[in-house]
C-alpha cells in the first residue's frame, strides 16, 4: 500500500490581514464587542443616576476626562465601521426575502445609509430638546 | 489491497454513465454498482453542453418528424430501428429529470419550454438557459448520491478490461491518488467515457476527452463503428476552441462574413443558420477560402451576430454566451459579432453496440459518445446527444442489470493475470523507461496537428494516406516515451501518457476508416469523392484492432421506413 | 504558446513521496494577452517540467477543476488572465487555501464531498410522481427563487475563502449550505425538514459569522453568504412557528 502523505494546510495567526475584506470583517466584529462596552457605559449612567445627583455628576465628569473621550471616539469609529460594513454586506449578500429579484447592492447600501442618518437625526432631535 | 467486486462496473461519470448507474440501482436495489471515473463525476465533459436536449413534448410535434429529422441529418447512415426506439423514449427522460430537480427553463404556463435547433424542423429542444449539460450532469450526480449501492471510485483511471472465457469480468484501474493498480471484478462492465475530441488540436472538448473507453473496447476485440464520422461545430472561439452554443442561432443569431452578409443564403437558403452542423461548418470554410472571412490573430473567422436579439433576450436565454465572449474575447455580443470558426466537437462513431448497449463481448456495454448505436449516422443533430446519453443510459443500465442477475461471478485467474500484465506494462515498462527520448506532449501535439490538417472537415486520399502513415510512426515513437515524474502519487504525467496511448489507437481508427470510405456523406467530406455513394457505402465502417493498421470491415445499415433520398434542406 | 512577453510563474511544489516539504519553484513563461494562468501552467507542464501536477479539464469555467490560489486569492485559473495576474512580474500559484495538498497544486477534495453529501443535495419527495403523469408545473418565478444557487460548480473557491472553515473543518461550509437552500427553495422539493435537521446545527448555518468572502470569490455568483443568512432566517421562522403554532408549522 502506498502511503499518501498530504501537505497539511494550517491557518496562520495573521490570516485576517490577508485582504481588506477580512480586515473589515475583524473591524466589524470588534465594533460589535465595543458597542457592547458602550452599552455598559450607558448602563453606568442609570446606576449612578439611581445613587443620587452627585454620583451622577461625578460619572459625567469621569466620562468627560480626555481618556474617556478618546475611548468614546474610538468606540464611535468602530460602531460606524460596524454599521457601514454591515450595510455593505446586506446589499451584497443578504437576500431580501420580500423582493422577487435581489436589488442591486448599491441601492440597499444607500437605503441603509439613509435609514441610519434619519434615525441618528431623530435621536439628536430628541436629545437636544425636541419633543 | 481491498478485494473489489461489483455486480456492475460503470466506467465514466458523465450523463450516460450516471444515468446507467441510476437505472441499474433503481431496477434492483440489491445490485452493487461501482462507478469508476478518472475525475470527480461533476467534472465530466457533459458539463460543457450548452444548448439543450431534444424530445417530442408538444402537440405540434410527433415521433415520425423527430425520426425523419434525425435520419435525414445522419445522411441516412443512422440505424432506423434505433432511431425509432430513441425518439420514443426521449420524452420520459425529460420528465424523469424534472422529477429529479433539473431547473428546466419554463413557459408561462409552467411547462418545460422548447427552442429551435439546427436540423430540427420544429421547436423541439428542451433547455435550461444555455447550461443544459451542466444542469443534467449535476442533477444526475446529485441524484446518484441517494443510492448507497452506487459506490464511487473517484479519480480512478481504468487501464484495461478483464475478459474471462470471452466475457467481460471487470476492469484493472489505477487509483490516481495512491498511484496503485487494482482489479475490480464485475459481472457486467459499462463503458461511458465520452468521446475522443482531444485527438484533434482545435476542439471544443475538455482535456479529459481522450477516447479511453473506445480504446479499451477496441483492445478487447470490439470493433469501432463509423469512426470517420467526426462532427465539427460551426461556432467555436478562435484560439481556445471554446464552444458557443447552437442555441445562439436557435434564438435567432446569424452568421455574417466580413461584408456583413448572411452568407448562408448562398449555401443553404432553405434553412440558413439552422441547417445541420456539417453543412454549416463546410460553408464557413468555403466562405473563408473565398476571401470573405475576417482576419484575426488566430487566423480567419466569420462573425456570429446576436446584436439584434437585444440585451434582455441574451441575458435570459444565452447568459453563458455573453459570459464567455466577455471573458475570453473581451467583447460584448450585445454590441459586436462574436468571432467563430468550426472546430472538432463530437464523434458520431464509437464502440459498436446495438440499442441495448451490448457489444460483441458478452457483459461488455458501451453508451453515450463512447458508443455508436447508431442514431447519429454521418452527422448528429444538435441536442440529440444529451438525449442519447439519457435514453441509452437507461436502456444500457437495464440490460446490464438483466445480464448481471443471470451471470455468476468470474472465478478464474483472468483478473490477477490482467493486473500483473498492467503492472508490468505501466510500472515495469512506462515508468522505468529512459526519460528524454520522446515526450508525451510532443507526440500528442503532432498527432493533433495531423488530425486537424488531414482528417478534418475536408479530406482526400493523399492527405488520409499521409495521416495513416504518420500516425503509424507516432505509434512506434510512443514506445520510447518515458515518464520523468517518479512519484507514483497523483502522477498526471503517467495518466497523460496512458491517455495518449489510447488516443493513438482512436486516431488510427478514425484515419483508416476515413481513408476507406470513398464517398462524401454527412460530416465525412471527401474532395476527391464529392458525392454520396449509396450503392457502395450505405453501410457502417467497422475498425478492428490489428497489428499495424486496423482491419476495416462493414455492416449494413438498418432501414425501416425511410428510404435514402438526396439530402436537401 | 509563443508569446512575445514573459513572466515568472512561482509555483508551490510538493511531492508526497519526496523527502522535503512544500517549496516554491520559479518558471519563466512566455505569454500573450489572451492567455490565462492555466495556459501558463500547461506551458510549464508541456515544455519545461512534465512533473508539475494540477487538475484541469474544460478550460471554460464550468467544470470546476482548476481552482487554485493565484497571488493569494482563490481563482479558477482558466478564467484568470496572466496579464491581470502578474504582480511585480510574478504570478504566484498555490494550491487552494483551506485544503491539504496531495501533490503540487492538487488538493484533497474529499472533505468537500463529505460536507456536500451531508445536506442531501437531491430532490426529496414524500411520494414520487410517476413519470407517465408528466412534469411538475413550475413557473418562471419559481425557477428564479432557486436558480442562482443551482449554478454552483463545486469548485470550492468559497471554502478556500472562508475563515470559519479554515479554523474548523467540521463547518459544513458555503457551497454545501447554498445547495441546501437551492433544494429547499425548489417548489418540487419536500425535504426542507430533513435538511434543516442536518444544517440548523452548531457546525451548520450557525457557525457562519458572515464574513461574506465566499460570495466575493464565487465565480458563478451563487452568493453562498446570502444563502446562509437566508437559511438562518428561515430556520428561525420555522422554529418560532413550531413553538407558537405547532399545528401550522411548515414542513
Amino acid at each position: 500500500m502506498v502511503e499518501v502523505r498530504e501537505a497539511v494546510w494550517k491557518r496562520h495567526g495573521g490570516w485576517w490581514t490577508h485582504n481588506r475584506r477580512y480586515v473589515s470583517f475583524m473591524l466589524r466584529e470588534a465594533g460589535g464587542s465595543l458597542s457592547a462596552l458602550y452599552g455598559i457605559i450607558l448602563l453606568g449612567l442609570l446606576v449612578t443616576y439611581s445613587q443620587g445627583a452627585s454620583a451622577y455628576a461625578n460619572y459625567i465628569a469621569f466620562l468627560e476626562t480626555p481618556a474617556m473621550l478618546v475611548l468614546q471616539a474610538v468606540i464611535l469609529f468602530f460602531v460606524l465601521a460596524h454599521a457601514l460594513t454591515w450595510f455593505y454586506l446586506i446589499g451584497k449578500s443578504q437576500v431580501v426575502m420580500s423582493a422577487y429579484r435581489a436589488p442591486p447592492w448599491t441601492r440597499v447600501f444607500g437605503l441603509m445609509i439613509v435609514v441610519f442618518l434619519a434615525a441618528s437625526v431623530g435621536v439628536l432631535y430628541i436629545v437636544f430638546g425636541g419633543l | 489491497m481491498d478485494r473489489l467486486a461489483y455486480d456492475i462496473v460503470v466506467v465514466g461519470g458523465g450523463a450516460a454513465g450516471l444515468r446507467a448507474a441510476i437505472a441499474a440501482a433503481e431496477s434492483d436495489p440489491k445490485l452493487t454498482i461501482g462507478l469508476v471515473s478518472k475525475v470527480y463525476p461533476m467534472r465530466s465533459h457533459t458539463v460543457s453542453a450548452e444548448g439543450g436536449t431534444a424530445a417530442v413534448m408538444r402537440e405540434y410535434d410527433n415521433f415520425e418528424l423527430h425520426c425523419l429529422d434525425t435520419i435525414k441529418g445522419s445522411d441516412y447512415l443512422a440505424d432506423q430501428d434505433a432511431v425509432e426506439f430513441f425518439v420514443a423514449h426521449c420524452p420520459e427522460e425529460i420528465i424523469q429529470l424534472d422529477h429529479w430537480g433539473l431547473p428546466w427553463s419554463r413557459d408561462d404556463d409552467g411547462k418545460i419550454e422548447q427552442r429551435a435547433f439546427g436540423g430540427m424542423s420544429v421547436k423541439r429542444t428542451c433547455f435550461a438557459a444555455d447550461k443544459i449539460g451542466f444542469h443534467i450532469l449535476h442533477t444526475l450526480f446529485q441524484t446518484s448520491m441517494k443510492y448507497p449501492q452506487i459506490v464511487r471510485h473517484d479519480e480512478w483511471f481504468v487501464t484495461d478490461l478483464i475478459v474471462e472465457n470471452g466475457a467481460a469480468a471487470g476492469v484493472v484501474a489505477l487509483d490516481i491518488r495512491r498511484g496503485e493498480l487494482s482489479y475490480i471484478n464485475a459481472k457486467a462492465v459499462v463503458l461511458a467515457t465520452g468521446g475522443a475530441g482531444r485527438v484533434y488540436e482545435f476542439t471544443t472538448n475538455g482535456f479529459i476527452k481522450t477516447g479511453d473507453g473506445m480504446a479499451l473496447a477496441y483492445r478487447a476485440g470490439v470493433p469501432l463503428k463509423d469512426m470517420e464520422m467526426v462532427q465539427f461545430h460551426p461556432t467555436c472561439l478562435p484560439g481556445t476552441g471554446i464552444l458557443i452554443t447552437e442555441a445562439a442561432r436557435g434564438e435567432g443569431g446569424t452568421l455574417i462574413n466580413k461584408d456583413g452578409e448572411r452568407f448562408m443564403k448562398t449555401y443553404l437558403p432553405g434553412k440558413m443558420e439552422l441547417g445541420p452542423r456539417d453543412i454549416l461548418s463546410r460553408s464557413e470554410i468555403q466562405e473563408i477560402r473565398a476571401g470573405r472571412g475576417f482576419e484575426g490573430p488566430h487566423g480567419a473567422y466569420v462573425g456570429l451576430d446576436l446584436r439584434h436579439l437585444g440585451e434582455k433576450a441574451i441575458d435570459e436565454r444565452l447568459p453563458m454566451v455573453r459570459e464567455l465572449a466577455e471573458k475570453y474575447l473581451g467583447l460584448d455580443p450585445i454590441h459586436e459579432p462574436i468571432p467563430v470558426r468550426p472546430g472538432q466537437h463530437y464523434i458520431m462513431g464509437g464502440v459498436s453496440t446495438n440499442m441495448h448497449g451490448e457489444t460483441n463481448v458478452p457483459g461488455l456495454y458501451a453508451v453515450g459518445e463512447t458508443a455508436c448505436v447508431t442514431i447519429n449516422g454521418a452527422n448528429r443533430l444538435g441536442s440529440n446527444s444529451l438525449s442519447e446519453c439519457l435514453v441509452f443510459g437507461t436502456a444500457t443500465g437495464l440490460s446490464a442489470t438483466t445480464y448481471a442477475k443471470k451471470t455468476d461471478w468470474p472465478r478464474g485467474t483472468a483478473a490477477k493475470e490482467a493486473l500483473a500484465k498492467e503492472e508490468a506494462r505501466i510500472f515495469g515498462g512506462l515508468m522505468k523507461r529512459e526519460v528524454g527520448k520522446e515526450s508525451v506532449s510532443a507526440i500528442r501535439k503532432e498527432m493533433q496537428q495531423i488530425m486537424d490538417r488531414d482528417v478534418g472537415i475536408f479530406r482526400d486520399e493523399k492527405g488520409l494516406t499521409d495521416a495513416c502513415a504518420k500516425l503509424a510512426t507516432l505509434r512506434q515513437r510512443f514506445a520510447d516515451v518515458g515518464v520523468a515524474d517518479k512519484d507514483r502519487v497523483f502522477n498526471t504525467e503517467l495518466t497523460q501518457a496512458l491517455e495518449l496511448d489510447f488516443m493513438l489507437d482512436v486516431a488510427q481508427a478514425i484515419a483508416w476508416s476515413a481513408l476507406n470510405r470513398r464517398e462524401s456523406r454527412g460530416a465525412h467530406s471527401r474532395t476527391d469523392y464529392t458525392n454520396r455513394d449509396d450503392a457502395n457505402y450505405l453501410k457502417h465502417s467497422l475498425a478492428f484492432r490489428a497489428d499495424g493498421a486496423p482491419r476495416i470491415d462493414y455492416l449494413p445499415v438498418t432501414i425501416t421506413k425511410w428510404q435514402p433520398q438526396a439530402r436537401k434542406y | 504558446m509563443a508569446g512575445e512577453k514573459s513572466i515568472t510563474f512561482r509555483v508551490r511544489r510538493y511531492q508526497p513521496q519526496g523527502t522535503k516539504g512544500p517549496y516554491y519553484q520559479d518558471y519563466n513563461v512566455p505569454y500573450r494577452d489572451d492567455e490565462v494562468v492555466l495556459d501558463g501552467l500547461n506551458y510549464i507542464k508541456d515544455q519545461l517540467d512534465p512533473t508539475l501536477t494540477f487538475r484541469w479539464s474544460c478550460r471554460m469555467g464550468i467544470c470546476g477543476s482548476c481552482g487554485m490560489d493565484v497571488n493569494g486569492s482563490p481563482k479558477l485559473t482558466c478564467g484568470t488572465f496572466i496579464r491581470d495576474a502578474g504582480r511585480g512580474g510574478v504570478v504566484q500559484v498555490d494550491p487552494l487555501t483551506s485544503f491539504n495538498s496531495i501533490k503540487d497544486l492538487v488538493t484533497d477534495f474529499d472533505p468537500f464531498m463529505d460536507h456536500f453529501a451531508h445536506v442531501k443535495p437531491w430532490l426529496i419527495r414524500e411520494k414520487e410522481k410517476p413519470v407517465a403523469q408528466g412534469e411538475y408545473l413550475q413557473y418562471p418565478e419559481d425557477l428564479t427563487a432557486y436558480r442562482q444557487q443551482s449554478l454552483c460548480i463545486n469548485c470550492t473557491l468559497c471554502y478556500a475563502a472562508c475563515p470559519v472553515f479554515q479554523g474548523d473543518d467540521r463547518f459544513v461550509g458555503p457551497a454545501s449550505l447554498a445547495m441546501a437552500l437551492r433544494y429547499i427553495r425548489d417548489t418540487r422539493d419536500q425535504g426542507a425538514e430533513q435538511r434543516f435537521e442536518r444544517i440548523s446545527t452548531e457546525h451548520g448555518i450557525w457557525e457562519c459569522t458572515f464574513v461574506g468572502e465566499c460570495s466575493v470569490v464565487c465565480p458563478k455568483e451563487v452568493d453562498p453568504a446570502g444563502a446562509i443568512q437566508t437559511l438562518k432566517l428561515m430556520a428561525t421562522t420555522r422554529r418560532m412557528r413550531k413553538l407558537l403554532m405547532p399545528k401550522s408549522a411548515p414542513r
